[in-house]
C-alpha cells in the first residue's frame, strides 16, 4: 500500500460511454454502460452469472469490439489503430493459468509480454526479473511452467502480465481454487500492486481486502456504484449477488467455545 | 499444455548449435531426398544416415522412440496390403497356401513395404533434429526467415499448440467416462457416445484455444512471433550443411547411377 | 462412537499403499493406511501436491497399487475388479466440465445407468430420482453446457448419485462457486445417505460436510482425527497452509450482530473491526487503508 498511497484518485483512466454487445447468438451481453473509473482506484466488479462481468472487461482491452458505444483508456479511444497501445496500458490475467502459460519456460513466458510490446532488450531481463521477484518465483526462472504447483501458475500467469508495467490490471478470479495460503500471498501481492485495478470474483474477503469500490452488474447494465464499506453492510445485497459467505461461519464461529478459540489463537 | 518437442533444446551438440535456418532448410533437404530414393540399400543407408544425426544431438533415443510407434501403426499396415496387392511382374517370387491358393503373397511387396517403412523411419527420426534442438518459438521464427508464407508459420505454431490441448482434454474427458463404467461395445449407445464425445471434445478444444488466444493477445501477440534470438551463421554452420549435402549427393548417386548391390 | 464403529467391517481398507508416478519418480503414495466405515464422511486436507487426487484415484481403480492394497467393500482394486469397483464408488470431479458431454442433462444422468446395464424403467427412476434430490428437475431437457457453474455441479453430482454408489468422492466440490451455491451445495451434500470423501482445503465448509479427517503430507496421513479436534489444534492447521482466519474476521466485519450474540466477551470491545492486529502484522498493506 506504500506505493500505493502518494497515487491520489485524480483523473480519469477508462471512460467507457453507452456501450452495447450482443453476442453473435443474439443475446445481448452488455446494454448500455455508463462508466468512469479514476486512477489509481481499486474496483470490485460484481454480478451474477451471465450478468456481462466477463464480457465488460474484455472490452476494456480490445479484445472486444464495441458494436456501439466507446471506451477511452488514458485519453486513448480503444479501437484497432490502438490496440498495441492499450494493451500495453492493460493486463488482464485470467482465471485459469494454464490458458496463459505456453512457453517452454517460466522466463519465457514472463518475457512473452515485453518483447511483443518492443521493449529494449537489456529492459526486458530487467523487468521479467522484477516481475518474477515480486511474485517470489525467481528461482524458478528456467522451469517450465507446467512443473509448477497451481499456487505458483496462478501468480505466474500474474508475473507474465506485471512484467509488461500496465497502469491498468484487470483479473479474474485471482483467487479461485487457491488454498487458504496461497489466498493469502496473492492478496497481499494485489493490495500492494500500484496499479488501478478491475477485480472479478466470487470470494468477498478478498474483495473487501482489496477494493474501495464495487460495482455491481445486472443483466448487462450496472445496477449500483457504491462503497465498499456500505456494500458489505447491505446483507441483501450481498445475498442478492450471491456473495453472502457468512453461512460457511455459521458452524465454525457460532460455536461458542470455537469462536473464542479462534480468536484467542489464530 | 506445453510443446513437448523442445524438451531437450537446452542440451549442447554440434546439431543443437547449428544455426535453425540453415539446419532446418538442409534437414528439409534431406528429408526430401530421402522421400525419393526407390532402392532398399540407399534407403538403409539413409537410415544409418538419420541415426548418425540424431546420435549427435545426445537426445535420449528413447524420446524418438514415441514417434516411430506413430509411424508403425501407419505403415504397418503396408506390410500386409502390399504383399497381397501388388501386381505380379516376371521373377517375383510368390508363396501361396496350400489349400488357399487364390491368395498370393508377393515377396517384393513385402520389400517394398519394408522401403517404404524404412523411409517413414529415417525421415521421422530427422524430425527430433530439426526441431527439437531449438526451442520451439525459434524454430518457427527460423522458417520465417526462410521466406515461409506467414499463413503457414501461422498454422504451423497453432496447430502444434493445440494438439496439446486437444491431447489434455481427451485424456479428462475419457477418464470421466471410465469413471462412469463405459466400455464401448458395438450398439447405439456406444455409437451415440462417441459421438457426443467427439463434439465436446472439439467444443471444449476449441473454447481453450480461444482462451489461449485471447491471453496472447493480451500480451500483445499481433500475429508475427517476436523472438531476441540472433540468427547468426558461422562457418561452422556452412561446414556442417555442406557436409549432410555432400550425403545428399551421394544418396542421390548412389540410388540412380551406381550399378553395383 | 469410535469402538462401536470398529466393531463392523470397514468399507475401505488401505493398506501400505505406495505408488510413483513413474520410474525414479519420487513416491507420489508414501505407504498410506487407513479404514472407513459405512456412512461415515471423511475429509481428505493437505496442501497441493500431497498425494490426495492420488489417493482418491486408487479408490476407484483409475490408478492401481504398486504396492500395498486397497479394499472395497472386501473386494481387492485390481484391473480383473475394477468394474465391480466402479458400481461401488463414484467420482466427482473438480471441473464438471470435465465430466459433462451429453447433449441434454437427463441423458447426462442417464449415461453411466445404460453403462451398467439397468432396465430402461429403472433408468427413468433413478434419473428423476436424482435430479429431484439435487434440485435440477427443471433443467432434465436442457443441454448441461449453457448452465451456471452451480447448476453444472449439482448435475455432475446427479450423474455420481444416480449410479447409486456405496461411497462417493467428491474433489473440491464447492471450487468455484459463489457462496450462495456453496451454502445450497453443502445442504444437498449433507443430505446424502452414502459413505462421503471430501478432497478440499476449504475448512469452513469441511467442517460442515465432514466428522473425520485425514491429513495427507507428501504422500502420507500424518493425522487422522475428528474434524472438531482439528479445527481446535492450532498448530496443525498453520503447518499446513489452511489458516482460514481471515475470512472469519471478514465475517464478522459483513455480521457483528450474528457474534455478539454468541461470542465471548473478548469480542464485544470491537467486534466490527477486522483489521485487528493479528492481520495487520501479517499484512501491513491493509493497516494503513481507510
Amino acid at each position: 500500500m506504500k506505493e500505493k498511497s502518494p497515487i491520489k484518485e485524480k483523473s480519469p483512466i477508462i471512460t467507457i460511454k453507452n456501450l452495447h454487445f450482443t453476442y453473435p447468438d443474439g443475446t445481448a451481453a452488455l446494454r448500455g454502460i455508463d462508466l468512469t473509473i479514476m486512477e489509481g482506484e481499486s474496483i470490485a466488479l460484481v454480478g451474477k452469472n451471465g450478468s456481462g462481468k466477463s464480457t465488460l472487461i474484455k472490452h476494456i482491452n480490445g479484445i472486444y469490439q464495441p458494436e456501439e458505444g466507446e471506451i477511452t483508456v488514458d485519453g486513448l479511444p480503444v479501437t484497432r489503430e490502438n490496440l498495441q497501445k492499450i494493451r500495453a496500458l492493460v493486463g488482464m490475467v485470467f482465471q485459469d493459468p494454464d490458458s496463459q502459460l505456453f512457453c517452454s519456460t517460466l522466463y519465457d513466458d514472463v518475457a512473452f509480454g515485453p518483447i511483443n510490446m518492443d521493449v529494449e532488450d537489456g529492459l526486458v531481463e530487467q523487468r521479467v526479473k522484477n516481475a518474477l521477484d515480486k511474485m517470489g518465483l525467481l528461482d524458478l526462472m528456467n522451469r517450465p511452467p507446467h512443473d509448477l504447483s497451481f499456487g505458483q501458475r496462478k501468480r505466474a500467469a500474474m508475473a507474465t502480465v506485471l512484467s509488461m508495467q500496465p497502469k491498468i490490471m484487470i483479473f479474474d478470479e485471482p483467487t479461485s481454487n487457491l488454498d487458504p495460503k496461497n489466498e493469502a500471498v496473492m492478496t497481499e501481492i494485489l493490495s500492494s500492486l500500484p496499479v488501478t485495478m478491475i477485480l472479478i470474483s466470487h470470494d468477498l474477503p478478498i474483495l473487501y481486502q482489496t477494493c474501495q469500490k464495487v460495482i455491481i452488474l445486472n443483466n448487462g447494465r450496472i445496477d449500483q456504484i457504491l462503497s465498499m464499506q456500505d456494500f458489505i453492510s447491505d446483507i441483501t445485497l450481498l445475498r442478492e449477488n450471491g456473495l453472502d459467505f457468512t453461512f460457511r461461519c455459521d458452524e465454525c464461529c457460532h460455536d461458542p467455545k470455537h469462536h473464542q478459540f479462534l480468536h484467542e489463537n489464530l | 499444455m506445453r510443446p513437448d518437442i523442445d524438451r531437450y533444446c537446452e542440451l549442447k551438440s554440434p546439431i543443437h548449435s547449428w544455426d535453425p535456418r540453415l539446419k532446418i532448410l538442409t534437414l528439409a533437404i534431406l528429408a526430401f531426398s530421402i522421400s525419393s530414393v526407390s532402392r532398399i540399400t540407399t534407403a538403409i543407408g539413409c537410415l544409418i544416415i538419420s541415426l548418425c544425426i540424431l546420435s549427435l544431438t545426445r537426445i535420449p533415443f528413447s524420446f524418438s522412440l514415441k514417434r516411430l510407434a506413430a509411424v508403425t501403426t501407419f505403415v504397418g499396415p503396408f506390410f500386409i496390403v502390399m504383399p497381397l496387392t501388388i501386381r505380379t511382374q516376371p521373377g517375383d517370387t510368390i508363396y501361396f497356401f496350400s489349400h488357399l491358393r487364390f491368395i498370393e503373397i508377393n515377396a517384393r511387396g513385402l520389400l517394398l513395404a519394408g522401403m517404404v517403412y524404412i523411409k517413414a523411419v529415417s525421415i521421422v527420426l530427422l524430425v527430433v533434429p530439426m526441431f527439437g534442438t531449438n526451442r520451439f518459438d525459434i524454430s518457427i521464427k527460423a522458417l520465417e526467415h526462410l521466406k515461409v508464407p506467414n499463413s503457414i508459420v501461422q498454422m504451423i505454431l497453432f496447430s502444434y499448440r493445440y494438439i496439446f490441448v486437444f491431447l489434455a482434454e481427451l485424456k479428462r474427458m475419457s477418464l470421466a467416462m471410465k469413471v462412469r463404467k463405459f466400455a464401448p461395445s458395438t450398439n447405439l449407445h456406444t455409437l451415440k457416445t462417441y459421438g457426443n464425445f467427439l463434439g465436446t471434445l472439439l467444443v471444449r478444444s476449441f473454447e481453450r484455444a480461444e482462451d489461449v488466444y485471447q491471453a496472447m493477445l493480451s500480451r500483445g501477440y499481433t500475429g508475427t512471433l517476436k523472438t531476441r534470438f540472433e540468427y547468426r551463421t558461422k562457418f561452422a554452420d556452412m561446414v556442417k550443411s555442406t557436409l549432410i549435402f555432400a550425403a545428399i549427393l551421394g544418396i542421390i548417386y548412389f540410388d540412380r547411377f551406381f550399378k553395383g548391390l | 462412537m469410535c469402538d462401536l464403529m470398529n466393531t463392523k467391517k470397514p468399507l475401505i481398507q488401505i493398506r501400505d499403499l505406495f505408488f510413483s508416478y513413474g520410474q525414479g519418480q519420487k513416491n507420489a503414495l508414501n505407504g498410506i493406511n487407513a479404514e472407513i466405515h459405512e456412512g461415515e464422511s471423511i475429509a481428505i486436507v493437505g496442501p497441493n501436491g500431497a498425494g490426495k487426487s492420488t489417493l482418491a484415484k486408487h479408490l476407484i481403480g483409475v490408478l492401481m497399487a504398486r504396492s500395498g492394497s486397497v479394499l472395497i467393500d472386501g473386494i481387492e482394486v485390481t484391473s480383473r475388479t475394477v468394474r465391480q469397483i466402479r458400481d461401488l464408488v463414484g467420482l466427482v470431479f473438480q471441473d464438471p466440465s470435465d465430466q459433462l458431454f451429453c447433449p441434454t442433462v437427463k441423458e447426462e444422468i442417464a449415461f453411466g445407468l445404460i453403462n451398467m446395464k439397468l432396465p430402461p424403467q429403472e433408468i427413468q427412476n433413478r434419473v428423476a430420482d436424482a435430479a429431484r434430490i439435487m434440485n435440477i428437475s427443471h433443467l432434465l431437457l436442457r443441454p448441461a453446457h449453457h448452465l451456471s457453474g452451480g447448476e453444472r455441479k449439482r448435475v455432475a453430482i446427479a450423474a455420481i448419485l444416480a449410479m447409486q454408489p456405496k461411497i462417493t468422492i467428491m474433489d473440491e466440490p464447492t471450487a468455484n462457486l459463489d457462496p450462495h451455491n456453496e451454502k445450497v451445495l453443502v445442504d444437498l451434500i449433507n443430505s446424502l445417505a452414502c459413505t462421503k470423501i471430501v478432497i478440499s482445503h476449504d475448512l469452513p465448509i469441511l467442517f460442515k460436510i465432514c466428522q473425520r479427517v485425514l491429513i495427507v503430507v507428501k504422500g502420507q496421513i500424518i493425522k487422522d482425527c475428528s474434524m472438531k479436534e482439528f479445527m481446535f489444534d492450532r498448530n496443525l492447521i498453520l503447518e499446513h497452509g489452511l489458516d482460514f482466519r481471515f475470512k472469519c474476521k471478514c465475517c464478522r466485519a459483513v455480521h457483528p450482530e450474528h457474534f455478539q450474540k454468541t461470542a465471548g466477551p473478548a469480542d464485544s470491545a470491537n467486534p466490527a473491526d477486522p483489521r485487528d492486529p493479528v492481520i495487520s502484522q501479517q499484512n501491513p498493506a491493509l493497516a494503513d487503508k481507510s
